[in-house]
């Protein structure tokens, strides 16, 4: 008896504890369907009457802010998170399975870049992409990302390689695959799991980031849907309705990909890092 | 392969060694020629009261959110490690946060946080006077720790629950049969096993705020006044702004040195306290 109370009391506080946390989150869902007046009076309220007009005037934007700045985030991450996996793994696996003291120390000197914050290169940075032409656009982003999460691909990929039994690239090559096809053929698809975590990981991050959109791209064209809405949300200190309903959709791709996937999701965050 | 290396070396190798050599110059862009001025930033650096501030106000920042991430990160995931709909639906909760973008996080927090805001709204339904929690000088920094410790809470809980559920069942079962009771069994078998979890949580929080800049730009952008200023914007504002790029990357090298050596330190003591049953 005592034992039913006490999981239904546990059961109550986390339900509890879970709604607090969720309160800042419930506020932006309930007040994009709220008139303005409605949400200075009652911030917290339910809606009374639902309204579409705060999504329908981020939607019609005549800059179409939210269109183009979302495409060019897709864009960047998808290209930056294509030309990472397929060099970081690429790399991983030449260093991993030619062992000798030179790939160990070039292993090294990449797992460096690791603890490197953008902040400290990026006024070096912008200097090395205005040399090469590349400053203001979005390949400079994309080759900047390359760059500054190889790294990190590296270091996933390599730990995930060397599970992977040699046997199987010394079968592949006598029967008379080159060492470019074992790769892509045999010992890429293996890496799945590892790749799944990559693509999150790094994902999330490019997605997300700020500054480096900020200052490489410039504010002014082409900005990514993170920089676009530190750019615009000044327009609306008093339109709140707006305001939430810019930062839910901004968001909405990477909520419905995160419930989607939740549990790669979460394999994907603990796997890499328990293990790495 | 060697197109990664290429970029690699182009484009994160050449700029810390850049940012090491304009940290001796007075390099700024706005003027073509600079010179080699030796140590003079790092003096200036050692004078500089508002950089020390920084110093302190990242530090502060970056020791209170590992703390607070991690116990609170334990205390939920020891909540939620259970089976049920209600457990599922609130891991699912704890861990949205993680996947905002910290410009959103900070955006949707300066609502509550405001003067008029929610958060002081909710304060006067019970009765209470809230503070200007973004102005006040003495509490706007732990607004800030408050928004990064809810959002950064949820990773901790993840990777708790994933510690949690690698430890061997048969050990408590012989804990059972020694006669433990639950508080032993946390103390004995439960926080020792917990240490890798805890290595992760804290290198991985430490690491990221330390370099904590997407926060405090929406919240407060440094202010009111310098009063939460951190190093990265403050390095920021002195390249870009106001282009004095050989002084902001002598403050550049002194954070870099930091993180260095604190992940050294953390790492190796964290590492030391881990046990294998």
């Amino acid at each position: 008896m005592s034992s039913k109370w006490l999981s239904r009391a546990h059961k109550m506080i986390t339900i509890c504890i879970t709604l607090v946390f969720f309160l800042p989150l419930y506020l932006v869902l309930v007040n994009i369907f709220k008139e303005n007046d409605k949400i200075m009076a009652d911030p917290l309220g339910f809606p009374t009457r639902f309204t579409l007009e705060n999504l329908k005037g981020i939607l019609t934007r005549p800059d179409h802010l939210l269109f183009t700045s979302m495409w060019n985030s897709v864009v960047i991450t998808a290209i930056s998170l294509l030309v990472i996996i397929v060099s970081s793994s690429m790399v991983a696996y030449y260093l991993v399975r030619n062992d000798s003291k030179k790939t160990r120390l070039l292993l090294l000197f990449f797992l460096f870049g690791l603890m490197v914050p953008t902040t400290i290169i990026l006024i070096p940075v912008v200097k090395v992409l205005m040399a090469a032409h590349l400053m203001s656009s979005k390949i400079g982003l994309i080759v900047f990302y390359m760059g500054y999460y190889v790294p990190f691909g590296i270091f996933m990929y390599s730990g995930f390689i060397r599970t992977i039994p040699r046997e199987l690239d010394e079968a592949a090559s006598i029967d008379g695959s080159g060492p470019l096809r074992t790769f892509w053929k045999i010992i890429f698809p293996l890496l799945g799991p590892c790749t799944s975590s990559v693509i999150i990981f790094i994902g999330l991050w490019v997605w997300n980031d700020f500054l480096n959109p900020l200052i490489i791209i410039g504010p002014i064209k082409g900005t990514t849907i993170t920089a676009g809405i530190y750019r615009v949300i000044g327009q609306f200190s008093i339109n709140w309705g707006q305001m939430f309903s810019m930062m839910f959709l901004a968001s909405l791709p990477i909520i419905v990909l995160y419930l989607a996937l939740q549990k790669q999701f979460v394999e994907g965050i603990t796997s890499g890092s328990l293990k790495g | 392969m060697s197109h990664g290396l290429i970029i690699y070396l182009g484009l994160v190798i050449l700029p810390v060694i850049f940012c090491v050599y304009y940290s001796f110059t007075n390099f700024n862009p706005l003027y073509p020629d600079f010179n080699w001025i030796g140590i003079d930033n790092y003096k200036k650096l050692a004078s500089d009261a508002e950089f020390g501030h920084a110093i302190y106000v990242t530090c502060l920042i970056a020791f209170i959110v590992t703390l607070a991430s991690n116990g609170l990160g334990l205390l939920s995931a020891l909540l939620v490690n259970f089976k049920g709909w209600v457990y599922n639906a609130s891991r699912t909760v704890f861990f949205t946060p993680q996947v905002l973008s910290p410009v959103i996080v900070g955006f949707i927090w300066s609502i509550i946080l405001t003067d008029e805001g929610v958060l002081n709204k909710l304060l006067g339904y019970i009765g209470l006077g809230g503070t200007s929690w973004l102005a006040n000088t003495s509490v706007v920094v732990y607004s800030i720790i408050a928004v990064i410790v809810w959002q950064s809470m949820g990773f901790c809980t993840v990777v708790f629950l994933a510690t949690l559920q690698s430890i061997p069942s048969d050990l408590y079962e012989a804990a059972k049969i020694d006669g433990c009771n639950r508080w032993q069994k946390f103390k004995h078998i439960t926080f020792p096993l917990l240490a890798p979890g805890i290595t992760i949580n804290t290198v991985m929080l430490l690491i990221s705020s330390f370099k904590v800049f997407d926060h405090v730009v929406v919240l407060t952008n440094g202010g009111p006044g310098t009063t939460t200023e951190t190093i990265s914007l403050k390095i920021i504002n002195m390249g870009f702004n106001e282009n004095q790029m050989g002084y902001a990357s002598s403050m550049a090298v002194v954070l870099f040195l930091l993180i260095g050596i604190i992940s050294v330190v953390v790492v190796t003591l964290l590492k030391r306290r881990e046990v294998e049953y």
